[in-house]
C-alpha cells in the first residue's frame, strides 16, 4: 500500500492518511476483506508518529471504510458502502472542475462541451468496457 | 604582509611567541650570569674535562664528618646541575627550534601530522620545502651560535659531539624527512624518530671511542644525511600534499587471520569496572608503555646488532654504568612527564557513562598501576640484557661509594625496586586530581610545584652552608612532619567522608584502597625501621615515608573529578 | 521514587543558566510526559545543547531544579545514564576504537542490554565490526551512536540534533529508530533539532526555544490547530506593510498579504477589515512558517 505524506500541507497528517485509504478504497486499489498494515508498521514506512497513524485507523473506523477484527488486526470493509460511491464521485468532480475552468478559459460553450464528450465517449467504449 | 614568506615568517612567530622568547631569555640568563655562579661555586670553567672537577669535588666533600651527609649529596646535586646545565638547556632550545621548523601539529583526528591548510595556500611545495629548510637552518645556527659564543660552556668530553653544529642542522633536515616522509605511518615514523634520536646520541656521545673509523669519518656522513634528508623531506612534503599513501592502512587483519581478530573481542566484561579500566588502559596507559619499551629498548636492541655484528668489543664501564643508569632512569621520567601534565578533558563520552565518579577514577589509577608494573618489566629485561653488552662490576666500580655499600645495599634491593615502582606510579596518581579539575589553572600546579621545589632546593642549600642552621633543620624536622602528617590524615577523613555521602565512591572500593595503602606503608616501613634504627633522623624518615603515601590527594580525586563532570 | 508510575520523565521548572555575561537559559520550564515523542525546536544558540545538558547532568543548575525519570542527575547521575540513551551531536565516540569493541565495551555497563536487538541493528545499519570509529563516516559515526543508545532498551532517548549534517537515507533510519523507541510501551523519547519537517512527522508534543525561553509550548495538534494561515486581499495595494495588531507576522506584496495568527482571531479580522483586506483563504500552517512568524517577532 503506497501512501504519500506531505508536511506544512496544511492538511493534519492522519487526514491525509485516511483521505488517501479513502482513495484508494475508492479506486479499487484495495479491495473490501484486505488488511491493513497494522499501526506500528506503517509508521514506520511513513515515517510518522504511530499515535498519528491510530488516529487515522480511528477516523476510517468511524467512517465506516474499515472495521477493527478483535484482535486480528483492521480490514477495509465490506460490501459497497455509500462513501465510496461519494469518493468515486469526489474524485471525478474535481476533473470536472479542470475541465469546466478551461473549457471557460478557451470560450467553448456547454453544449458543445457536453457534445464533445459524447463523441469522445463513443470512440472510446470498446476500451472502456474490458 | 608583503609576501608568503613574511606571512608564513609571521604565523609561526605568533604561534611560539612565548616559547621562542623564554628560549631567549634563558639564553641571556646563562649568558649574563652563568661565569658569575661558578665562580661562586669555586669551578674551573676552562679545566679540559670538567666533569673530573666534580669527581675531585665529591671525593673531597665525602671526606668530611657525617653530620654534613646532607649538605654533601645536596652540593654534589647542585655542582651536577650546574655543570651540566648550559649544555642541556642549549640542547632543549635547539630541540624546540627544530620541532617548530618540522611544523607538526596535533590534529584531534589525524593525530600528529603536517596541517592540512598549508596546501590550501598559494604555495608551490618547493617553495615551502625550501622556506622551511631554508629559515630553520638559518634558525638552528643562529641559536647554536648565541649558546657557543655568548655562553662560556664548560668543557665535558661526554658531550663533545653536541658541540658539533653540522650535527644540529642535520638533524633538523633529518627530523623533517622523516616527519614529513613518514606522515602517513605513525607508528613507524614514532620508532624512526626515536631511533634518529638515538643514532644522534650515538654519534655525538661516548660510544665513538669503539670506533675509530666511524669517528674519522663522521663529517662525510653528516653530509651524506643533509643531502639525502633535504631530497627526502621535499619529496615527503609533495607525497602529503597529494594525499599519497594515505590508504596504506596497516591491517592487521590481514596479517593476523580474522579468527583470531574475533575471539579476542568475543568475550564479555565481567564488571562495568574492569570495562572502564580496558577503557583507560587502550585510551592512555598502553601509551606509556610504548614510549618506555622505545626509549629503553632501541638504544640496547641496535647496541645487540652492533656488538653481534660489528663485534664491538664491551662497552666501556662508563658506558655500561650510563647506561644502565639511563635504563632505570626512562621509566621514571616518562612517568613523571606524564604527571606534570595532568589530563584536563573529560569528553561527554566518559562523562556520560553510567559509573560513579570514583570509579572513573579508580579505572584510570589502575591503568596507572598496569603501565607502570608493566614499564619496570620491560626495563627489568632489558637490564638482563646489559651485562652481554658490557662488564658490570668495573661499572658499578666507577662510583666508588656504590663499590664499597654494595654488600650492604644488595638486601634492601627488593624493597629499593618496589620503592621505585610505587615512587613512578605516585608520579601519576598524586597529581591526578589536579588534573580532574578541569580548569587550565589548577592543572598547570604540578609543573608550578617543580620550580617550587627547586626554589626551595636552593634556598635551604644556601642556608645550609651555616652549621647551626642544620642543627636546628633536623631538629625541628620531625615535629614538622609529624604536622603535615596530621594535617593529611584529617584532610583525607574529610575528603572521603564527603565522598561516601555523596555516593561518589562506595565503602568497599574504599576499604580496597585504604588496604593497599597500609600495605606499602608496612613494606617500605619495617625495612627502613631495620636498617636505619640506629640513625638519628630514623623518625624524620618514616614520617617522611608515610607522607609520601598518596592518601588524601586520592581522596580529593573523586570529588575533582565531580566538579568537572558537573560544571 | 518509583519511575514505573512517574506521568512526567523529565521535569525542568525555573531552570537558568550564565556564562559568563551571557544569559543561555532564562527560566526554563518543560514537563516531558511519558510514552510519546517530544520535539525540542529552536535556532542554533536558541540554548537547546545547554539544556540537554542540564538533563545529563553535565551541567549544573544555578538555579530551578531538573528531575529526570525521578531522579536529580547531577546527585545521581548513575541513576539517570543507566537508563538515558543518548545520542550526542558531536558524535565524540572515541576514534581508536574499533565497533566491536565500542559494543562490548558499551554493553558491560547496561544490566538491560539485548544483544540480539544490537546484532539486528548493527546488520541494518551496515556496521562492520572490524572498523575503526575514526574510519567510519559521518552517517556511520551517527549510526554507530544510535545503536548505543538503542541497544539497552532505555526509558528515555535523548537526541540532541541528531539529523545535523547527515543524507536523507541515515535520517530515515533516525526517524525509523524514534518511532520503533515510542512505539514499545512506556518509553519517551526527547530530540532537539531545527528541521521543522522531522518535528511535525514524529513529535506528539513540542517546545519551541528563542533566546534561552520557552516561547511555546504543548501538544502538536493543539498548536496547529491555534494558528492560522490567512491571506488577506486588499482592493488597492496598501503604501506600507500594513499594521495589523496580534498577529504575529504578515508578509506579501501588491494586493495579496499573508498573515499568520494564533488564536483571537475576531479582533484581527475586524482590524483588516478596517484597513480594507478581505479574507480570501484560510488554512493551516506548517510548524516551519510559525516559528518563522516567532522568531521573527522576536527580532523586531
Amino acid at each position: 500500500m503506497q501512501l504519500h505524506i506531505s508536511t506544512g500541507d496544511g492538511v493534519p497528517i492522519y487526514l491525509q492518511i485516511a483521505q488517501q485509504v479513502k482513495h484508494l478504497v475508492a479506486s479499487g486499489r484495495l479491495a473490501p476483506g484486505d488488511e491493513l498494515p497494522p499501526i506500528r508498521v506503517l509508521a514506520q514506512q511513513l515515517l510518522v508518529n504511530p499515535n498519528t497513524v491510530a488516529r487515522a485507523y480511528l477516523e476510517l473506523e468511524r467512517d465506516g471504510v474499515v472495521v477493527k477484527r478483535h484482535g486480528s488486526g483492521t480490514y477495509i470493509s465490506e460490501g459497497g458502502s455509500p462513501l465510496a460511491r461519494k469518493e468515486k464521485l469526489k474524485i471525478l468532480a474535481q476533473r470536472a472542475d479542470a475541465l469546466l475552468t478551461e473549457a471557460g478559459h478557451l470560450e467553448v460553450t456547454l453544449e458543445d462541451l457536453l457534445q464533445l464528450i459524447q463523441e469522445r465517449y463513443r470512440s472510446l467504449q470498446p476500451y472502456l468496457n474490458s | 604582509m608583503n609576501s608568503p614568506a613574511a606571512a608564513l615568517a609571521w604565523e609561526m612567530w605568533r604561534r611560539h611567541q612565548k616559547r621562542l622568547l623564554a628560549l631567549g631569555f634563558l639564553l641571556a640568563a646563562f649568558a649574563l650570569f652563568y661565569p658569575a655562579v661558578c665562580a661562586r661555586l669555586g669551578l674551573n670553567l676552562d679545566a679540559p674535562n670538567a666533569l673530573d672537577e666534580l669527581a675531585t669535588t665529591f671525593s673531597h666533600r665525602a671526606g668530611l664528618p657525617r653530620p654534613s651527609q646532607l649538605y654533601q649529596i645536596m652540593s654534589v646535586l647542585g655542582i651536577l646541575f650546574v655543570l651540566l646545565g648550559p649544555v642541556t638547556c642549549m640542547a632543549i632550545s635547539l630541540f624546540c627550534v627544530i620541532w617548530i621548523f618540522t611544523l607538526v601539529q596535533l590534529d584531534p583526528k589525524r593525530g600528529f601530522s603536517f596541517p592540512a591548510r598549508l596546501f590550501t595556500l598559494p604555495l608551490s611545495t618547493r617553495f615551502l620545502a625550501a622556506w622551511l629548510m631554508g629559515v630553520g637552518t638559518a634558525t638552528v645556527v643562529a641559536v647554536y651560535l648565541g649558546w657557543t659564543r655568548l655562553v662560556h660552556l664548560p668543557h665535558i668530553n661526554v658531550f663533545d659531539g653536541f658541540s658539533n653544529g653540522l650535527v644540529w642542522v642535520t638533524l633538523l633536515v633529518v627530523s623533517q624527512a622523516v616527519l614529513w616522509g613518514l606522515d602517513a605511518f605513525p607508528v613507524a615514523r614514532a620508532l624512526i624518530m626515536t631511533a634518529v634520536g638515538w643514532g644522534l646520541a650515538f654519534l655525538a656521545g661516548p660510544g665513538l671511542e669503539n670506533h675509530p673509523l666511524l669517528e674519522r669519518n663522521q663529517p662525510m656522513v653528516l653530509w651524506v644525511l643533509l643531502s639525502v634528508g633535504c631530497g627526502a623531506a621535499y619529496t615527503g612534503l609533495g607525497k602529503i600534499r597529494q594525499g599519497a599513501w594515505q590508504g596504506w592502512i596497516w591491517n592487521w587483519q590481514s596479517v593476523f587471520p580474522a579468527g583470531v581478530a574475533s575471539h579476542r573481542t568475543s568475550g564479555v566484561f565481567r564488571s562495568p569496572a574492569r570495562a572502564q579500566f580496558w577503557f583507560e588502559w587502550r585510551r592512555q596507559g598502553r601509551k606509556l608503555l610504548f614510549c618506555v619499551c622505545a626509549l629503553g629498548g632501541l638504544p640496547v636492541l641496535s647496541l645487540v646488532i652492533f656488538k653481534v655484528i660489528a663485534r664491538l668489543g664491551p662497552l666501556s664501564p662508563h658506558t655500561t654504568f650510563g647506561l644502565g643508569l639511563y635504563l632505570l632512569a626512562v621509566p621514571l621520567f616518562i612517568h613523571f612527564f606524564q604527571g606534570v601534565a595532568p589530563e584536563r578533558d573529560l569528553p561527554p563520552f566518559q562523562a556520560t557513562r553510567p559509573l560513579s565518579d570514583g570509579e572513573i577514577v579508580r579505572a584510570r589509577l589502575e591503568a596507572a598501576a598496569l603501565s607502570t608494573a608493566l614499564s619496570w618489566a620491560a626495563t627489568l629485561l632489558l637490564l638482563a640484557v646489559v651485562p652481554f653488552l658490557g662488564d658490570v662490576p668495573s661499572a658499578i666500580d666507577q662510583v666508588p661509594w656504590l663499590s664499597r655499600n654494595l654488600s650492604s645495599i644488595q638486601p634492601m634491593l627488593p624493597v629499593i625496586l618496589v620503592a621505585l615502582i610505587f615512587l613512578t606510579w605516585r608520579f601519576i596518581a598524586a597529581d591526578l586530581w589536579f588534573g580532574l579539575c578541569g580548569q587550565k589553572q589548577v592543572a598547570a600546579v604540578p609543573g608550578v610545584k617543580i620550580y617550587a621545589l627547586l626554589a626551595l632546593y636552593a634556598l635551604l642549600s644556601y642556608l645550609m652552608t651555616d652549621a647551626g642552621f642544620e642543627r636546628t633543620l633536623f631538629q625541628i624536622l620531625p615535629f614538622a612532619l609529624a604536622g603535615l602528617l596530621v594535617c593529611k590524615l584529617i584532610l583525607a577523613r574529610w575528603a572521603f567522608r564527603v565522598s561516601l555521602q555523596r555516593q561518589l565512591l562506595t565503602r568497599a572500593a574504599l576499604l580496597q584502597y585504604l588496604c593497599f595503602w597500609s600495605i606499602f606503608a608496612v613494606a617500605f616501613v619495617v625495612p627502613a625501621v631495620l636498617r636505619f634504627h640506629r640513625e638519628r633522623w630514623i623518625t624524620s624518615l618514616v614520617l617522611g615515608i608515610l607522607l609520601l603515601l598518596p592518601l588524601a590527594r586520592i581522596a580529593f580525586s573523586p570529588i575533582a573529578l565531580s566538579l568537572s563532570r558537573h560544571r | 521514587m518509583n519511575d514505573a508510575i512517574l506521568p512526567s520523565v523529565i521535569e525542568i521548572s525555573g531552570l537558568s543558566r550564565k556564562f559568563g555575561d551571557k544569559l543561555v537559559l532564562n527560566q526554563v520550564s518543560l514537563q516531558v510526559p511519558r510514552g510519546r515523542v517530544f520535539g525540542l525546536v529552536g535556532a542554533n544558540g536558541a540554548g537547546k545543547t545547554t539544556l540537554i545538558k542540564h538533563i545529563l547532568g553535565l551541567l549544573k543548575a544555578e538555579s530551578g531544579s531538573v528531575r529526570v525519570l525521578g531522579f536529580d542527575p547531577v546527585a545521581d547521575p548513575v541513576a539517570v545514564l543507566s537508563r538515558t540513551g543518548f545520542l550526542s551531536e558531536n558524535r565524540d565516540l572515541p576514534p581508536w576504537m574499533r565497533v566491536d569493541e565500542l559494543l562490548r565495551y558499551t554493553r558491560s555497563f547496561y544490566p538491560r542490554w539485548d544483544s540480539g536487538y544490537a546484532e539486528e541493528l548493527r546488520r541494518q545499519f551496515g556496521l562492520e565490526g572490524t572498523t575503526k570509529i575514526k574510519h567510519l563516516s559521518r552517517g556511520e559515526n551517527a549510526k554507530a551512536g544510535l545503536l548505543l543508545a538503542l541497544a539497552f532498551r532505555p526509558d528515555l532517548l535523548l537526541l540532541d540534533e541528531p539529523s545535523s549534517g547527515l543524507d536523507p537515507l541515515v535520517r530515515r533510519d533516525i526517524l525509523e529508530a524514534i518511532i520503533r523507541t515510542v512505539a514499545d510501551e512506556g518509553r519517551t523519547v526527547f530530540f532537539s533539532t531545527h528541521l521543522m519537517d522531522e518535528v511535525e512527522r514524529v513529535a506528539d508534543d513540542i517546545a519551541m526555544m528563542f533566546d534561552g525561553r520557552v516561547a511555546l509550548e504543548g501538544s502538536l495538534e493543539e498548536i496547529k490547530r491555534d494558528h492560522h494561515r490567512l491571506v488577506l486581499r486588499f482592493d488597492a495595494p496598501p503604501a506600507a506593510v500594513p499594521k495589523v495588531p496580534g498577529v504575529l507576522s504578515i508578509a506579501g506584496s501588491g494586493r495579496e498579504w499573508t498573515v499568520i495568527c494564533n488564536g483571537s482571531r475576531p479582533e484581527a479580522v475586524a482590524a483588516m477589515a478596517r484597513l480594507g483586506g478581505r479574507v480570501v483563504a484560510e488554512e493551516t500552517p506548517s510548524l516551519d512558517e510559525i516559528f518563522v512568524a516567532r522568531a521573527g517577532g522576536k527580532i523586531a
